[in-house]
């Protein structure tokens, strides 16, 4: 039950490990992106501008050429080259931003009023007047030309520049990436395996939790049936008889037999309960201890005289340390344990056979043991007859009665008095309970005040 | 008329059986599982030996399975007399061949009734 918010933590920070992987992959990738297009971007207007110098320097080329050579084909070249230039500030407007396409706009307005001069200056060389030529060339077309290229270069510089930033820039990034990334997956995996661990050792707990409430109701459906089988059966007994008496016509012999009869049933029903409300006591801490000096033989003995009577079938044999110390505790509980230990013994040995008791000191501490010769128990079972409710599900134990609350009542009350109860078998062979009980020892308190006895 | 057998472990509850029954014209035998306490005649010694059920391990869904298994025995209904009346256990009677059964506690006039709408019903 723990581990239910070490789940729901645990999946919430596989959910927030698993987003955060996600979210960093698509901010690197988009972020990346973004900068490769940048540095693209800025690369190709480094190059619209590289171009356009390339353009001009051509003009200029071409125009003292021209000076040299004042052929029909020169001025058409030159003339060409003037509008290769307009071509070249146009493409930077188109391949730059704003800034670009003022400076565009600035350039081309230069440009008419450089064309313009051009003009004069190829009808002055056609009129055979190259004085006049080399007079518009200076005064006019070459400051427009000059006033073009300075503010071109400018640009082109600082574009150049922005290029080898981004560029930079973008190396940059790639090298963090590079790194980063695996660092940063490296972690999310170890973070994802801890969260799958912490997840999976959270589902084997539940199953475990599960699988231990199946155990529960299993052992609850075991016990409704159980103690509803055990009352039913002396119930049976109680309103069978006493419905004859009630209705039959009975000799007063045969109402004395029925009685007696009733009276054992009623008994049998008064046993379980005792016994039900004992071991509720004992394992809520509120049963009354008792720290009376106790001589173990004595109840013994008693025990073996009352179960001969019952049980011929069964010899019971005694070996009894004759100089055994006194026990302090109860000996209505002692004798408890010791019935309980005895009536077991004769109920798993259907097919009769001894029963042996023994005493004995062992250091500080008094030996009892039961021996029969019964079903025995199997090995997986020899501690778990200890647990309430539980019983023995095989063909042999079918058909025996039992609540199993005797030998959890019997291990109760030894830990009361801080002895310890074991139990030794050979199944199909017989077993032997152990009760060891520390001699004079005080009986364990009672860890709350004990209530009043029913009546 | 019928011959009926009753198979109980439990002492007093054969009594009241018994008892109940003795005002019936019925011919009653009963029993208890231990097959060494039958007597030679028993019907049920016959079955057990024949189906090999031991005095200690078998119970009266093993007996009723014997019945079931000789077809001579088919007409033969059978009623559980039982303290086990959850849900999954009374499924178990019809699993085993039951025609019926009585919870236990029972009086002797839910015994004597339920005997006699058992064998209303299979001489209907």
């Amino acid at each position: 039950v723990q581990s239910v918010p070490a789940s729901r933590v645990a999946s919430i920070g596989l959910a927030v490990v698993v987003l955060s992987l996600a979210a960093f992959s698509v901010f690197a990738a988009f972020t990346t992106r973004t900068q490769i297009d940048q540095a693209v971007r800025a690369d190709e207007l480094a190059n619209t501008y590289e171009a356009g110098i390339a353009v001009f320097e051509e003009q200029e080329r071409l125009k003292l050429r021209f000076f040299l050579d004042p052929s029909a084909e020169s001025a058409i070249r030159l003339e060409q080259a003037g509008r290769d230039m307009a071509e070249a500030v146009s493409e930077i407007a188109a391949t730059g931003g704003a800034e670009d396409a003022e400076l565009a706009r600035e350039m081309l307005a230069l440009h008419d009023d450089f064309l313009a001069a051009t003009e004069r200056l190829l009808g002055a060389m056609a009129a055979g007047d190259p004085v006049q030529a080399r007079l518009i060339d200076e005064n006019l077309a070459q400051p427009y030309f000059d006033s073009m290229q300075t503010l071109l270069t400018a640009a082109a510089e600082k574009r150049v520049a922005e290029g080898r930033a981004a560029l930079s820039a973008l190396e940059t990034r790639s090298q963090w990436v590079i790194v980063a990334a695996p660092l940063v997956f490296a972690i999310g995996f170890v973070l994802l395996l801890a969260l799958w661990r912490i997840l999976s050792q959270n589902e084997r707990a539940t199953q475990k939790t599960y699988r231990e409430i199946e155990q529960l109701s299993k052992l609850r459906g075991e016990f409704v049936s159980t103690v509803s089988h055990e009352f039913r059966t002396p119930l049976t007994g109680i309103q069978g008889f006493s419905e004859m008496m009630r209705d039959e016509e009975l000799t007063v012999a045969q109402m004395r037999e029925f009685a007696g009869d009733i009276n054992k049933d009623a008994q049998r029903l008064a046993r379980l309960i005792s016994d039900m409300l004992d071991l509720d006591r004992m394992e809520s801490g509120l049963m009354t201890v008792i720290a009376d000096p106790v001589d173990l033989n004595t109840i013994v003995i008693d025990a073996a005289t009352q179960f001969r009577l019952s049980s011929a079938s069964h010899p019971i044999d005694l070996d009894l340390d004759q100089g055994l110390p006194k026990l302090t505790g109860d000996a209505d509980r002692l004798t408890q344990v010791v019935t309980n230990l005895l009536s077991n013994a004769i109920k798993y040995s259907p097919g009769g056979g001894a029963v042996e008791l023994r005493t004995r000191r062992e250091a500080n501490a008094v030996i009892l043991t039961v021996r029969d010769h019964g079903i025995g128990i199997p090995s997986e079972h020899l501690e778990t007859i200890f647990e309430r409710y539980s019983r023995i599900e095989s063909m042999a134990t079918h058909t025996i009665q039992g609540t199993g609350l005797g030998l959890p009542i019997v291990r109760q009350i030894v830990q009361l008095y801080k002895g310890r109860v074991w139990a030794t078998s050979e199944p199909g062979a017989g077993s032997v309970f152990h009760l060891q009980l520390p001699l004079m020892a005080s009986a364990a308190p009672a860890p709350r005040a004990t209530r009043p006895q029913h009546a | 008329m019928a011959r009926i057998v009753f198979c109980e472990d439990e002492e007093q509850i054969r009594k009241v059986i018994e008892l109940s029954m003795r005002s019936t014209a019925h011919t009653i035998e009963i029993q208890g599982m231990a097959a060494k306490a039958w007597p030679p005649s028993s019907a049920f010694r016959r079955i057990c030996h024949r189906d090999r059920l031991n005095d200690a391990g078998d119970d009266g869904f093993a007996l009723a399975d014997a019945i079931r298994a000789r077809p001579s025995f088919h007409h033969i209904p059978i009623m559980f007399m039982t303290a086990s009346v959850q849900r999954g256990e009374v499924a178990e009677f019809a699993a085993h061949g039951a025609a019926g059964y009585l919870a236990k506690p029972f009086s002797p006039a839910d015994l004597r009734a339920k005997i006699d709408a058992l064998l209303a019903g299979v001489a209907s």
